[in-house]
């Protein structure tokens, strides 16, 4: 096989391990005093992956060492097993869409994305562009430059340009900001079209319910570090099995503090006045039992809400246990 | 299992690429006005001196003290700052960056794209300043000197717009302090000067006094070509070793 050959990742359905298209080992990156990520280990391999985590977990920072616009400072990443920091063979099989809004203002977005192409040595850089600016339900013959362009439409160019040269793998950062419901369907089915071919889409977000939809994969991001990662229904399930904090404003706050301790779906309870925080691990029985609690003791609820149902304070129990 | 080629485009077609990109950025309308309003300027005040006692020495000191210790650094950072200075600061260079092509195509389209915008304007400047004085023997010399000046500035200006923030007061800072001034304070630090170069060619051609050391003319034409050849490396390590927004 030639250096510049590589085989086609065949679909995920007919390997029993999917192949590491991106292999990450032992990876951490320092800017300064600050540890942007620490120790990370993982592999991706066909389809949609995706990185979930708070602003600032180091999303972008590891997305940035995926496509070799940074070197980690410890560690290696490969992709395809090669250095995507020095082997600019990588680029051909990456297609990128960047966090930051800003593109060649001053051109139509048919000439950006053509200007792609050509750099990636497309065969009919033209035809390419006009395909992909139509695969993201752009118009290919809209005169107006990029300067003025929606948030939304920006998405739609970064994506163009990232699947002009028709990419083994995507790596996109927050691709669905700034998009309305109707082009987040569409986006997401795309990406989803992409990874279902034994290509790896890799999608950053720290939107939960985004997650949700896009990624079958979930790589949890929190301070830098691997909090968790799995099966997006596993990592579901391991978020809403964490103990939660609930708040609850009765009357007879003590008695009814006493009722729920009955019943054991509670594993802690704090009265302040007539404000009752509670800890449960099991938020549906809770629900259900807190109503008939109250009757019994002749206690009225005047406010029941989550204290802590926040993605930040499930990511701080991955990542802290608390 | 089927294969794939993984060719990027060949080097002289990204290198094509890469030129018409940086020429349609650098010339804009309002870049165009301000390189021709500085142009004419040199070309108006090298005339006016060219009046004196000493005409030929006048205007030589006018188009090296105003031509290439000022102006010509600074329509040349302009015009390089516009090229990868300004894409990096908009976080726009990734999309050059990711594409498979050598960094070396697209450092020498930015340098050459800054020569080929700039040395219009320069020659204009000091060849239209130099024929305006009436002194004939200073315009042959002064159009070399504009062009090896352009090629010594571009050597350094392009790389410096990888290289640091604010890279165009970092660049105007370097053309009015240190090839304005330190550069005259001494023949040692004169020959880290672009513009002690790019003089010496007029002072030995036309004859006339300027703060140089007489120096050979090959060496005044072979070090601004050196500066250039130089800039395009460092344009190349700095895109291989930065890490790119």
């Amino acid at each position: 096989m030639s250096d510049t050959s590589l085989p086609a990742p065949a679909p995920p359905d007919t390997l029993g391990e999917p192949v590491p298209m991106v292999q990450v080992d032992g990876v951490s990156k320092f800017f300064g005093e600050l540890v942007a990520v620490s120790d990370v280990t993982f592999d991706i391999g066909p389809g949609v992956t995706a990185l979930l985590g708070p602003n600032g977990a180091g999303k972008s920072t590891l997305l940035r060492l995926f496509t070799g616009q940074a070197g980690p400072s410890k560690g290696t990443v490969r992709v395809f097993g090669r250095d995507p920091r020095g082997d600019r063979l990588v680029p051909r099989l990456m297609g990128v869409a960047p966090q930051q809004e800003a593109l060649f203002e001053n051109m139509t977005a048919l000439r950006f994305v053509e200007l792609a192409a050509r750099l990636h040595g497309v065969s009919g850089p033209a035809e390419a562009a006009r395909a992909a600016i139509d695969q993201v339900e752009l118009d290919t013959a809209d005169t107006r430059t990029i300067s003025t362009y929606s948030k939304g439409m920006r998405q739609r160019v970064k994506l163009a340009q990232a699947i002009v040269h028709d990419p083994w793998i995507l790596v996109l950062d927050e691709p669905l900001t700034g998009l309305d419901p109707r082009q987040r369907r569409s986006m997401i089915d795309l990406l989803k079209r992409f990874g279902a071919g034994g290509r790896c889409v890799v999608v950053s977000s720290h939107v939960l319910e985004e997650v949700e939809r896009i990624g079958s994969r979930v790589l949890v991001i929190a301070k830098g570090r691997l909090a968790a990662e799995g099966d997006f229904h596993e990592i579901r399930e391991l978020m809403d099995d964490r103990p939660h904090e609930i708040t609850v404003r009765s009357t007879r706050a003590r008695s009814l503090a006493a009722r729920l301790m009955d019943t054991g779906l509670i594993t802690s309870a704090r009265l302040d006045g007539d404000l009752l925080q509670i800890e449960t691990t099991n938020v549906g029985e809770f629900s259900r039992a807190v109503a008939p609690a109250a009757i019994a003791v002749d206690a009225s609820i005047d406010e029941l809400m989550p204290a802590d149902d926040d993605l930040e304070s499930v990511f701080r129990y991955l990542v802290e246990g608390r | 299992m089927s294969e794939t080629t993984l060719t990027g485009p060949s080097p002289i077609a990204a290198f094509t690429v890469l030129i018409r990109l940086f020429l349609t950025a650098t010339l804009t309308r309002a870049r165009i006005a301000i390189l021709s309003v500085l142009a004419v300027f040199v070309a108006v005040i090298t005339a006016v001196g060219g009046s004196g006692s000493d005409p030929a020495q006048t205007s030589a000191d006018v188009l090296d003290g105003l031509g290439l210790a000022i102006v010509i650094p600074v329509i040349t950072l302009v015009v390089a700052n516009a090229t990868l200075g300004e894409l990096r600061e908009e976080q726009t260079l990734v999309y050059l960056w990711l594409r498979p092509i050598p960094a070396w195509t697209i450092a020498a389209a930015a340098t050459i794209a800054t020569v080929g915008v700039t040395l219009p304007f320069a020659v204009g400047a000091m060849g239209v300043g130099a024929v305006l004085s009436g002194e004939g023997d200073l315009v042959s010399v002064s159009i070399l000197a504009a062009v090896l000046a352009v090629i010594g500035y571009s050597g350094i200006f392009v790389p410096v717009g990888l290289a640091v923030r604010r890279s165009f007061l970092t660049g105007l800072g370097y053309a009015l302090i240190w090839e304005s001034l330190i550069s005259l304070l001494g023949s040692g630090l004169a020959r880290f000067s672009i513009r002690s170069w790019a003089a010496s060619i007029i002072a030995t051609g036309a004859d006339v006094d300027l703060p140089t050391d007489g120096r050979s003319s090959v060496g005044s034409i072979l070090v601004p070509i050196a500066v250039l050849v130089a800039g395009i490396g460092v344009t190349v390590w700095l895109l291989g070793h930065r890490e790119i927004d």
